[in-house]
This record gives structure tokens, C-alpha cells and sequence, in this order.
């Protein structure tokens, strides 16, 4: 082996805070049996705001430019329980992750590993943690410093740890894990480059291993591994799991892998959770609609599993400023009309959509006109207006009620016209929805389920729907 | 009858490094009809984007391709001069690729690239010699202009809300499944014959993949056009295909129609592909992994390639090199090169 690579760090991305050497790792262990109901992790009110504002000329300015990538999130970890974090890019799902871990210290809200305070603890303070939670990463060569072998990246949190007497004990508990995570203890003198991708997170497992954790958290840990290796590494952290009774938290975006592996799921949609339950439960029977077209949307390879795919209209929003209300309901299909509402859910759904458009100022009636003037050679506002209805409200005019076209047509003026407040106004008066004015409860639609939807409260008695 | 709109046959495209030469792709034949969807499916390393590389004729050094036909409605790519190559590319196949943030222009609107390609390889009476191009990167595009109309009503087609306003946006101001939609604005934009799409749906979400296979199935429709999928997602393929061929290491492996293969998968690799492959609604079934890795094409094995991984492998498996047989239903069309599978008597 090399020999002069003898230091640790870099590789082990979760062993932060190395150097000191001795500290008192007993000191933090938290008491066994507390009662088996204690959750492994409990985390409550989890916020991570990320400051973008380019410093003092944004402050004055009173710009707001915070990410708030996880605004508000709760959530158990069971002992020995997979729990899966699911959703879509910029959901949060991994700063939620790495905050739980407290690689980011939080904005606000508190984590307990075994009913002790996390949140906030300085690096010195959260090493004993360290060693109960460890993290598996998505990229496994970028986890890995390519210029240690393996023996180097599994031992190196061991000796930061204090576990093994010696270098050569250390090593030998290395060449077990190899060869319990699938390699040869003969790969111990290699480096990463040498392995394959799936070889390459074995090595990342072994090193989580090494320090006996009872919390990993793996954050994409197969999305970057071809399908068939993907079912090797998925086999061996189930059987990791059974045989140390591990709990696991598993992020990750696809579902079909989610299924397989978790016991329970949690489905988050702009830095926040608004779903949970069991995965066999909510899979067969989801509650909120952002699960419903979530799952509707996967590609079946057995024509006989597939649904009409609810398609959801344009893509997530910004997290700096979120949408008012349930954050869901710029893209919601089931978005709730008001009582008046004369016509079908769908028709509503894209007068609804062109109420969001005007709101967020998508609307262009400069382009509009200078299209329509080399078309036609002269564009007045009215023919503007219907350009911009034509543009920014999905299907027929036709369709909707005839209020609806009018406040439709009335609100394209003002656009054209230029009065894009007045538009605004009268958008938001002609299409107002529960769904923008006040944030949903979450409320238990089932055993052991939660799910933040005002459609699936029981108080607020609306059709279920989809 | 008209020809195929592509033919590939016993296509060989090499990759010479100082290790020695990587068989990428090493003897595949394939053919598209006329608005046919064909996937090609398999794994990392199994040759599937040089393939694609090599039907559109960007096969880059030390890459060559070193044997066999890539014909375009009926018409050698291969022997035909860069100038006629440089016209049918663009013009009545195009691309579109995993990654449109990395195919697009970072500094030029997005309705201005569209409009480049209508100039280019369609009649708009619009100049492409270099002082007109130079006056439209500086001065802007004229927003009059026949070309500038043409991808504004692209854009619209693959539904980009707002699109005269969007057309003047750069593709940072998009977000990815609009790029993606941006790019294949413009790969459909001179209505090209057949359309190449490399992994078009991999980098992006569940629900924005969604709307993009939706988008290409609706469009293929309208334009008349005939797609070949590259992908190592089977139920991408599963869901978009009118025929599949698996690749592995180099080779086709099976070929079938999407609804036999994936009822009926008879090659080994094939089977172990699904049977490995997590399926949302059939979450009690037990993940079977394919033992080992993918091989690395430098050492490649003469006879079968899967051989090594194969758990059916016998000596025979690691000395002939297999030949495609029938293995479906009488007229399934469904092949397989297996020696284990069908009999030397259905060799085709």
C-alpha cells in the first residue's frame, strides 16, 4: 500500500471535524432503553434558509433572496425502519438530509438522535454522533479520495474514532468489511479508480460500516449505478440492515426504487413534507394529488400497471418565494374552485393557471405585439390581449363559463395595456381558491399517515377527487 | 416500396487508444420504416449513444467507423460527401441529447438558435453568409423575419407558454424540461425524416419526463416523423416504442416488437435486466442483480458477450459466437442471440 497517505480526511465526508484526537466519545452515548418507542431520530420544525442576497445593496434594497430550501419539516425515524425522503429536484430532499445530519446547522427547529438535541451542536461536541450516523453519497467516486486505497478511506474513521488498538487491526477489520460489503480483501491496496461504479459504493458502504453507526443516510445511493448493479447494491443494504439492525434514511427520486426498499415513505414538494405513511398503503392509495400525479407519472414496463398519467402543468416554483398558501397549487390539478364555480375541475385548473401566469408576470405584450405588427403589420390592444389569452390560457376559451372568459379577456386588456396590478386584481378576484389563501393542515387520512391537502381534510369537506 | 428510412447493417465503429482498440459497437443491423418509434436499450457501456453517434455521423476521434452501411432513405450517409452529409444532418435527421444545457448555445437566444437551423436547411430567403449571420449575433435577430416566425411557432408547438416572449430568453433563463422541449423545437423545426433522441428524458424529473414523452409521442404524430429512442430506461422504452433492440457490449442481443419483449424477454441479459429492475407495482417481487459488470469492450470476448455473467453460460457459450435466431411466435419477428435459446434449425 502507499504508506504515505497516512492522514485522514478528505474521503470520509461526514467525519467533518477530525484532528483532536481523544475526545471523550462515551460521553454523548445516549442512554439504551429508553423506552422502545423512541424514535432513532425525531426531527421538528426543520427550516435551512440559504442566503443569497449579494450583500449590502440587496439588504437595503430589502430584496428578499433567501432560498428557504426546507421550510417546516417533521419527521420519525423508527428503530431499524426505511424511511424514504422522495421528490424531485430542488424539493430539499437532500439539504434536509445534510441538515439532520448537522452538516448544515439549521435555521430553526430541532433534531434528536435518541432524544438528544442535535441542532446546533458545534463539530467537537457532535463527534460521538458522527459515529452513529453515517451518510452514503450518490457519486461514488467524488466521495472517495481518489489518491487513498481503500484500506486508507474504510480505516481512516476508525482511527479518527478511536476503534482498533492499531493500524493493523484496523486493517484487518477493514478486509472483513470489503469482504462483507462484496469485494476482495485482496482490494484493500487498490484505489478508487480502479473499481467500477458499483465497486466504488461498495467502498463508500464499507467505510459508512466502519464505525458501527446505527443511522446511515444515503442520499441517491443507486441513482448514479446502472440497473443491474443498482439491484446488487439495493440487496446488500437490505441485508446490512437485517443482519445490524440499521435504521435508514434513503433519499432519492425514484419511486419504483422507494417501493422496493422503504418501509415508509415521505413526499416533499418545495421544502416541505406532504405526505407520509407506509409505502405499501400510500403507493396503493395515495391522498395528496402531488403523490397521485407523482406516481401516475412513473413509466411502467407492464402495460397492464399503467395509469392515465395526471400531467402537472409547467415546473416547480422558485423556493426564494414559494407560492402563498399550499405551494402545490400553481401546479395542482385538483386546485379547489370556489363554490360558484359553474363548470368541471379541469376547466378551472387552466383558468387557474392563467390566473398564475398574470400573477407572476409571464405575460410579454411587448413580443406579443411586435409578432402580431410583422404579421399584420399593426396590432391594436384588443387583438394584443387576445394574442396573450391565446398564449397564456391552456386549451379553448370556449370552455369556460362565460364570467370567466369575460374576467379572462378583461384582465388581457389590462396586461396589454400595460396596468399589469389592475390584471392581477382581477385574476385573483374572478378565480379565488381556498387553495391560495390559507396553508393546508396536515391531518391523518389513515393509520400511521399524514398528508397536508385541504381536499383531504376532513373538516373542510371537499370532494376527494382525482 | 420506399426504402427504410434507416438502415443500419453490420455497423462497426471502433475507438482507437493507446490500450488498443474498443470494439463500441461491433456488428449491429437495424432498421427504421417510415413514423416507426425504435429503442435501443441497454446499459452503460453497452455501445447504445455510438450507435446514435454513429447514425448521425458524429462519431469523434479516435473513433472510426470501420465497416458496414448506415443508409437514409435508401441512400449510403457513409459514402456520401461531407457537403450532402452536412445537409441531410440538421435538415432531415436531428438530434436531440441527454444534456441541453450542454447543446445549446449559452450565448445566443433561444428562438435565434431555432431560427439558425430554419435558415440553414430550409428556404426562408433569409442569407446564412457570414456578414448576415455576424449582423444578426450583434444587432439581434430581426423579429420579422420569415425564420424568427418559424421558431416562434415551434416553440409553441412543444408548448412553451408565452413563447414570443420566451424565444428572446437564453437557455439559463429556462429551466430543464423547457431546454429540453427548446431543443427539440429545434431538432423538429426543418421536419426532419427521422429523429435521434439520446437518453431525452434522463436528466430530467419523473413528472417533467412525463410531459416530454407525451410531447415526442403527439409530435411524432403531427410531423410524421420517425424517433429512435436511445435509453437504458426499459420502461421509458416500454411505454414510447414500436420496436426494442437490447444492446449489450457492443451487440444487439434481442430484438422484438416493446409488447413481446417485455411479456416474453427471452435472451438471458434481457431477463436479468427486467428481473433486476424495481417495478412500482410489484413491490413483493424479489430484485434478481445481474452477477458481475459490464465487460470492458478493449478484452472483449470473441463468441457471446454476456457469457461470463450469464447464468445459463456453458462452454460452448464461450467459444461459438451466436447468431440470431427466432425465438417468439411463428411471424412474431421476435430474434434473440442465444445459443440457449431457440434451435440451430430457426438460425436466421
Amino acid at each position: 500500500m502507499s504508506g504515505d497517505e497516512g492522514t485522514p480526511a478528505q474521503g470520509a465526508g461526514v467525519d467533518k471535524g477530525t484532528s483532536a484526537q481523544g475526545a471523550d466519545v462515551d460521553k454523548g452515548t445516549p442512554a439504551q432503553g429508553a423506552g422502545t418507542e423512541q424514535p432513532i431520530l425525531r426531527a421538528r420544525g426543520i427550516k435551512k434558509y440559504f442566503d443569497q442576497s449579494d450583500g449590502m445593496l440587496d439588504r437595503l434594497l430589502g430584496t428578499d433572496s433567501t432560498v428557504k430550501a426546507v421550510d417546516g419539516v417533521d419527521l420519525d425515524i423508527a428503530e431499524g425502519e426505511t424511511l424514504a425522503v422522495v421528490g424531485e429536484s430542488g424539493c430539499g430532499k437532500s439539504t434536509l438530509g445534510q441538515t439532520l445530519l448537522n452538516l448544515h446547522t439549521p435555521t430553526d427547529g430541532s433534531v434528536e438522535f435518541r432524544g438528544e438535541e442535535l441542532a446546533g451542536l458545534s463539530d467537537r461536541k457532535m463527534r460521538p454522533y458522527r459515529r452513529k450516523i453515517q451518510m452514503i453519497f450518490q457519486d461514488p467516486l467524488a466521495s472517495l479520495n481518489p489518491r487513498q486505497t481503500v484500506g486508507d478511506i474504510v480505516t481512516a474513521p476508525m482511527e479518527v474514532h478511536d476503534i482498533g488498538d492499531s493500524e493493523e487491526d484496523r486493517l484487518e477489520r477493514a478486509e472483513q468489511l470489503l469482504d462483507r460489503v462484496g469485494l476482495k480483501p485482496a482490494h484493500i491496496d487498490r484505489y478508487p479508480g480502479q473499481f467500477s461504479g458499483g465497486q466504488q459504493q461498495r467502498v463508500g458502504i464499507a467505510r459508512a460500516l466502519a464505525v458501527e453507526p446505527e443511522l446511515i443516510v444515503a442520499d441517491e445511493p443507486v441513482s448514479a449505478l446502472d440497473v443491474s448493479v443498482q439491484a446488487q447494491i439495493l440487496e446488500l443494504l437490505e441485508e446490512l440492515q437485517d443482519e445490524l439492525g440499521l435504521s435508514l434514511l434513503f433519499i432519492t427520486h425514484d419511486l419504483s426504487v422507494v417501493h422496493q426498499v422503504a418501509d415508509r415513505v415521505a413526499v416533499m414538494y418545495l421544502g416541505e413534507i406532504v405526505e407520509t405513511g407506509p409505502v405499501g398503503a400510500m403507493f396503493d392509495d395515495p391522498r395528496h394529488p402531488y403523490t397521485k400525479s407523482l406516481l401516475s407519472a412513473v413509466p411502467r414496463i407492464d402495460p397492464s400497471a399503467r395509469q392515465d398519467r395526471i400531467l402537472l402543468e409547467g415546473t416547480v416554483p422558485s423556493p426564494i418565494s414559494p407560492p402563498e398558501g399550499c405551494r402545490f397549487h400553481t401546479r395542482c390539478p385538483a386546485v379547489i374552485p370556489n363554490d360558484d364555480w359553474d363548470a368541471d375541475q379541469q376547466a378551472f385548473r387552466r383558468a387557474f393557471t392563467f390566473r398564475n401566469r398574470v400573477e407572476a408576470g409571464k405575460l410579454d405584450p411587448k413580443a406579443v405585439r411586435a409578432r402580431l405588427e410583422a404579421e399584420t403589420g399593426g396590432a391594436d390592444t384588443e387583438a394584443v390581449a387576445e394574442r396573450l389569452v391565446d398564449d397564456a390560457l391552456p386549451g379553448d376559451t370556449e370552455e369556460l363559463p362565460a364570467a370567466a372568459r369575460e374576467a379572462i379577456k378583461q384582465a388581457a386588456e389590462q396586461v396589454a395595456a400595460g396596468d399589469e396590478e389592475a390584471a392581477t386584481e382581477t385574476v385573483q378576484a374572478a378565480f379565488p381558491s381556498p387553495c391560495v389563501g390559507e396553508v393546508p393542515r396536515t391531518v391523518e387520512p389513515g393509520p400511521n399517515r399524514t398528508a397536508a391537502c385541504h381536499r383531504v381534510d376532513p373538516e373542510r369537506e371537499y370532494d376527494s377527487l382525482l | 416500396m420506399a426504402p427504410p428510412v434507416l438502415e443500419v447493417e453490420n455497423l462497426h465503429t471502433q475507438f482507437h487508444v493507446n490500450r488498443g482498440v474498443v470494439k463500441a459497437v461491433d456488428g449491429v443491423d437495424l432498421t427504421i420504416e417510415s413514423g416507426e418509434v425504435v429503442g435501443i436499450v441497454g446499459e452503460s457501456g453497452s455501445g447504445k449513444s455510438v450507435l446514435a453517434d454513429s447514425v448521425v455521423g458524429i462519431v469523434e476521434e479516435p473513433g472510426e467507423i470501420v465497416e458496414g452501411d448506415v443508409r437514409f432513405n435508401g441512400e449510403s450517409l457513409l459514402e456520401m460527401s461531407d457537403a450532402e452529409r452536412q445537409r441531410i444532418r440538421g435538415g432531415q435527421i436531428s438530434m436531440v441529447f441527454q444534456d441541453p444545457m450542454n447543446s445549446l448555445n449559452p450565448t445566443l437566444p433561444v428562438g435565434e438558435q431555432i431560427a439558425e437551423t430554419v435558415r440553414l436547411h430550409q428556404d426562408v430567403g433569409e442569407s446564412v453568409s457570414l456578414p448576415a449571420e455576424m449582423k444578426r449575433k450583434i444587432l439581434g435577430a430581426a423579429k420579422n423575419s420569415e425564420a424568427w416566425r418559424r421558431a416562434i411557432e415551434m416553440l409553441e408547438a412543444v408548448e412553451i407558454p408565452e413563447p414570443e416572449a420566451r424565444a428572446s430568453d437564453y437557455p439559463h433563463q429556462f429551466s430543464g424540461g423547457m431546454r429540453q422541449r427548446a431543443m427539440i423545437a429545434m431538432a423538429l423545426s426543418c421536419e426532419p425524416d427521422l429523429l435521434v433522441a439520446d437518453e431525452p428524458t434522463t436528466a430530467l424529473d419523473v413528472t417533467i419526463q412525463a410531459q416530454i414523452l407525451e410531447e415526442l409521442q403527439s409530435l411524432k404524430d403531427a410531423f410524421d416523423t420517425s424517433i429512435l429512442i436511445i435509453t437504458h430506461d426499459l420502461a421509458v422504452v416500454a411505454e414510447t416504442c414500436d420496436r426494442v433492440n437490447v444492446m449489450y457490449a457492443g451487440e444487439v442481443v434481442e430484438k422484438a416488437d416493446a409488447e413481446t419483449l417485455f411479456a416474453n424477454p427471452q435472451h438471458p441479459y434481457t431477463q436479468g435486466l427486467i428481473a433486476s429492475t424495481p417495478q412500482l407495482d410489484d413491490p413483493d417481487r424479489e430484485l434478481q442483480p445481474i452477477e458481475g459488470n459490464v465487460p470492458d469492450l478493449i478484452d472483449i470476448p470473441y463468441a457471446c458477450h454476456f457469457a461470463p455473467r450469464c447464468p445459463e453460460s456453458n462452454r460452448e457459450c464461450f467459444e461459438i459466437e451466436p447468431a440470431f435466431r427466432n425465438v417468439g411466435e411463428p411471424g412474431d419477428d421476435h430474434e434473440a442471440a442465444c445459443l440457449r435459446r431457440g434451435s440451430e434449425e430457426e438460425r436466421l
